[in-house]
């Protein structure tokens, strides 16, 4: 059932979190955008893959969302991070920022 | 948390909740067309921005599939489109749905129906406090297996009987009502005090009398009525508790209602114990003696201590059996009380009936649901094509399996529905015919059980149905089945058919030579001659107060009188009195003593014991064969005479004649010689072996319960009020009851027995069309399959006739081979029934015969159309069939 996507199904959430938090709310468009550009090109994002995941993290509680007008004056829908998300995400950054922290530990002490 | 909120987001969906691929396809059309101007912006062209655009995007189709994953529950939505489908194939065959669903739905019918009546009378506890530990109590000797209590055992079993609770005792007995406008009797039970603890029963109003107040000595002329009672008599008036009631002459005050049991119309045998009008204290037992002195008079009923078991009691009872002997050396050795579950006693009897009942019914469900199978089956087979189509698209062998197995669930369904609401109608029918000798509860309550053996036989249907067509179909050669003229019928599927159609025709050729046995028994019994005549006789039973009638000689005035009254009525023809109606469930046996011949104590001979006035054996038109019959000088002041039956006469002085020997039994004081000699009657039963019956003047031994018959030149019940008038003419206030004719009470007893072979040939009915429509169906569909060999048969020449008999024959041998099993297995039904089947031996050819006979002529029957079809072939028309 997992999507074989280039970035691992959790961290695309993280990301998406992530994105919300710092922009605001966006649309589908907007955010994979915001993405690319932050991973500066290292990363290969198919950028259809975003929408399972915003509906994921819809049903999640993470992100709400609502249709609104976009730019050029589009119907498209725009996903907000909530307050259940917020505390996700800094939890999993949290989570992340250890498991770093270890193995980077680890590393270091190879003897 | 969020599992659980995603789990409920996708349950959502399924019920419609969900996001449309329409806002979907919207959001991905702005995303595009923004990804686009994005690249036109970097210069590139139109076409190449939108082409860049979708690079970008990546597969639209997958980012939809999975959107779509994300939403309802896989499982679910599988089955929807599974059900949806199902729906589509019964509209296109209406009426192969509506076979299968109304065969199954009669199926189910019978069985909940009958399963309903058996919950109510075997498997439901009795409506009284932790009735599982409650026990009927009497006593057995090795010569009377079922005999009463007497007050003294029962004290005994009070006192010493530690694996018991409680005991208490209690007889129901016709009760003389008097004071209103007419006497009246009701029914009446002498209890003790400790009945109602024993019992667990509750007064609604006032109190119940103790132990104390109702034994024997010291006795209060108290009286606990009925809540029925108390409404009927009193209308539920508060004001009962002042009231008296004169109960056989004695005046009673009311002291307490008693409330009834939850469901008291829901309890077998007419609610056991408690089903009287009133209750009266145990020391008021009517009898010559005070009951403490009386023998066996009243029935007991115990509850054990938790814990304990029938066993714990019976060891108990054996040692207070030994104690007794011991402490009174003259009374009736060998006697001991027994004890069986309350349950148990009040239902009995009926048990073997209605299980072969259930065992039948289940048969007839058994032969729906193979018909289904084989329909399900054929009908698969043909639908071959299009699933050899889905598999070689990509359905694995679970999908098919599973659709297949909703269609027959949901035809399962529909059938369980329809049947549960046939079963629970046709029950207000089921209780009015009686189910054998059962005394069916008034009300059968629908109850959780029952709902769920309804549940559990539906599944287990939709099993048989769903997985035999099943794994037939999914073990089928795609390849096969996909190329040009692919028939249906491998040899293979036709055998299943066809040995599906042979357990069929096996269990109803069973259920009918069960029927023919049953009627045969029926014929048997309802052709016993009864020995006396039966039609325009009158009956009544009186039974006097002993209070008024102390003494024999008031007891013969009494009757006496009435006696030249009733004679006195036009359209009588003859009037005697007996203690007990022939066939109505009253009367007993005694003990005989015969001159010259030396018996050990205990072990006396026993003789159905019968108290007449003279012109008995005229009213019954028994014939006297030696000797005379009694007169009117026969009374307190002569010598004692007796009449005895042939049986009698043969059993003890065989070869002599028994005029003028001597006899003596235990209620009389002086020898009693015998006068005559009778035909034998049947008494106790009408197909009861030929047994002893001695019967001795009423009026040198007056008693004051018995019966009054009467022959009538017209109608038996024209009588009935100049009769009452002829009694109360003599006392007023003597009530009468049981007026009936003497043929209502013969059919009566019959009545179960025609009643169950009723009910079994109506199921044999029932399975046998059944089976035939499954040979027609199977016949029908071989026929079908075979056009073309018949095509080329026909055009080689070979004469209509013999494709028919081709088919014939092909259905006759099918009967041949079910005939094994059938016949095997109604053997085996017959011997299960056993004491059921009366004079008919369970392997009875001629009933054998005639069901094999049937079941041929129906599966001949059956397959006629076929054949006549499958001679009508068009040669021409089968050939080009490719």
């Amino acid at each position: 059932m997992a999507p074989d996507a280039d970035i691992p199904y959790g961290t695309l959430d993280l990301m998406v979190l992530k994105t919300l938090d710092s922009m605001g709310p966006l649309h589908g468009y907007g955010i994979a955008r915001r993405i690319e550009q932050v991973a500066q090109g290292s990363l290969a994002l198919n950028q259809g893959t975003i929408y399972p995941a915003l509906l994921r993290l819809e049903q999640k509680g993470w992100i709400k969302s609502e249709w609104g007008a976009s730019e050029n004056n589009r119907r498209a829908r725009f996903y907000e991070i909530t307050r259940a998300g917020k505390k996700q995400l800094a939890a999993e950054t949290e989570s992340w920022q250890r498991t770093v922290a270890i193995v980077t530990r680890l590393l270091e002490h190879e003897p | 948390m969020t599992f659980m909120r995603e789990a409920l987001a996708r349950l959502a969906s399924v019920f419609g909740w969900r996001r449309g691929d329409a806002d979907l396809g919207e959001e991905i059309r702005s995303h595009l067309d923004s990804l686009a101007e994005q690249h036109v912006r970097s210069g590139m062209s139109e076409r190449d921005a939108r082409r860049a655009a979708r690079r970008d995007f990546g597969s639209v189709a997958r980012t939809t599939e999975e959107y779509r994953d994300q939403q309802g529950v896989p499982a679910l939505d599988a089955l929807r489109i599974d059900v949806r489908h199902a729906l589509r194939v019964f509209r296109k065959s209406p009426g192969f749905t509506a076979v299968a669903v109304l065969t199954l739905a009669l199926g189910i019918g019978a069985n909940t129906a009958l399963f309903s009546v058996v919950n109510a009378v075997l498997l439901r506890p009795l409506p009284y406090t932790h009735a599982d530990r409650l026990l009927a109590v009497s006593a057995t000797t090795p010569t009377r297996p079922l005999s009463l209590l007497s007050y003294r055992e029962y004290l005994a079993v009070r006192e010493q009987a530690s694996s018991i609770e409680s005991v208490g005792l209690w007889l129901t007995q016709s009760v003389n009502l008097t004071g209103g406008e007419n006497p009246e009797r009701i029914t009446g039970n002498f209890v003790t005090g400790s009945f109602f603890h024993t019992l667990g029963l509750a007064p609604e109003r006032g109190r119940f009398f103790t132990e104390d107040e109702s034994t024997p000595g010291r006795t209060q002329p108290f009286v606990v009525v009925s809540h029925a009672f108390w409404q009927r008599r009193f209308g539920g008036a508060a004001s009962v508790l002042q009231e008296r009631l004169s109960l056989n002459g004695t005046s009673f005050a009311v002291i307490g209602v008693l409330a009834p049991p939850f469901d008291a119309a829901a309890v077998p045998n007419r609610g056991g114990p408690v089903e009287s009008d009133v209750f009266i204290p145990a020391g008021a037992f009517p009898g010559r003696n005070d009951l403490s002195s009386l023998g066996p008079s009243l029935l007991g009923v115990a509850r054990m201590r938790p814990g304990m078991t029938v066993a714990h009691v019976t060891a108990d009872f054996d040692v207070i059996a030994r104690r007794l002997r011991a402490a009174f050396p003259e009374s009736e050795s060998d006697r001991t009380p027994r004890a069986v579950p309350l349950q148990e006693s009040l239902v009995g009897s009926s048990r073997t009936s209605l299980l072969l009942l259930l065992a039948v019914v289940g048969a007839v469900l058994l032969v729906a649901c193979v018909n289904v199978s084989n329909l399900l089956v054929a009908r698969s087979l043909d639908r071959r094509r299009e699933i050899a189509v889905r598999m070689a698209l990509g359905a694995g062998r679970i999908a098919v399996v599973r659709q297949l197995g909703v269609e027959a669930a949901l035809l399962t369904a529909a059938s369980a529905a329809l049947g549960l609401f046939i079963g629970r109608s046709s029950l207000g029918g089921l209780t009015a015919l009686g189910t054998g000798s059962v005394s069916v509860p008034p009300v059968i309550p629908l109850d959780s059980r029952v709902l769920l053996f309804t549940l559990f036989v539906s599944i287990a249907m939709a099993f048989v149905c769903a997985i035999v067509p099943a794994f037939r179909v999914v073990g089928l050669d795609p390849a096969g089945a996909l190329q040009a003229g692919a028939r249906g019928s491998t040899s293979a599927g036709r055998r299943t058919r066809e040995s599906l159609v042979v357990a069929e025709l096996a269990l109803s050729m069973a259920l009918v030579a069960l029927t023919g046995f049953f009627l045969k028994s029926l014929l048997i019994v309802e052709r016993t001659p009864l020995g006396f005549e039966p039609d325009h006789v009158f009956t009544l039973q009186f039974r006097l107060p002993p209070a008024k009638y102390p003494g024999q000689p008031d007891i013969a005035r009494f009757f006496t009188a009435t006696i030249e009254r009733v004679r006195a009525i036009p359209g009588v023809e003859s009037a005697a009195l007996v203690r007990a109606v022939p066939l109505s469930g009253n009367g007993g046996d005694t003990p005989f003593i015969v001159e010259g011949q030396l018996v050990a104590k205990g072990s006396e001979p026993l003789a159905r014991y019968h108290l007449v006035t003279p012109d008995y054996f005229k009213t019954m038109r028994i014939p006297v064969l030696r000797g005379r019959d009694f007169s009117d000088r026969d009374d307190l002041q002569s010598p004692l005479v007796a009449v005895i039956n042939q049986t009698f006469a043969r059993t003890v002085w065989p070869g002599d004649d028994p005029v003028g020997k001597r006899i003596k039994t235990v209620d009389l004081p002086d020898w009693i010689t015998v006068v005559g000699v009778v035909g034998d009657a049947r008494h106790a039963s009408p197909s009861e072996p030929a047994r002893p019956q001695l019967y001795v003047s009423h009026f040198q031994n007056p008693q004051i319960f018995t019966s009054l018959v009467a022959r009538t030149s017209q109608a038996p019940m024209a009588i009935a009020n100049d009769v009452r008038r002829a009694i109360w003419s003599v006392d007023k206030d003597q009530p009468v009851w049981a007026v009936m004719p003497l043929d209502a009470i013969v059919d009566a007893v019959r009545a179960p027995n025609r009643t169950l072979a009723l009910l079994v040939g109506l199921f044999a009915a029932m399975a046998v069309t059944i089976a035939g429509v499954g040979v027609y169906g199977v016949m029908s569909y071989s026929v079908s399959q075979r056009t073309q060999e018949f095509g080329i048969r026909l055009a080689l020449g070979a004469p209509a006739v013999a494709v028919r008999r081709d088919v014939l024959v092909r259905t006759l041998a099918l009967v041949g081979v079910s005939a094994v099993g059938g016949l095997a297995l109604a053997v085996v039904g017959a011997r299960v029934a056993g004491s059921l089947l009366v004079g008919v031996e369970p392997s009875d050819p001629s009933a054998l015969a005639a069901a094999t006979l049937t079941l041929a002529t129906v599966a001949l029957l059956a397959c006629y159309v076929p054949a006549r079809r499958a001679s009508l072939v068009d040669p021409l028309v089968a050939l080009k069939q490719e």
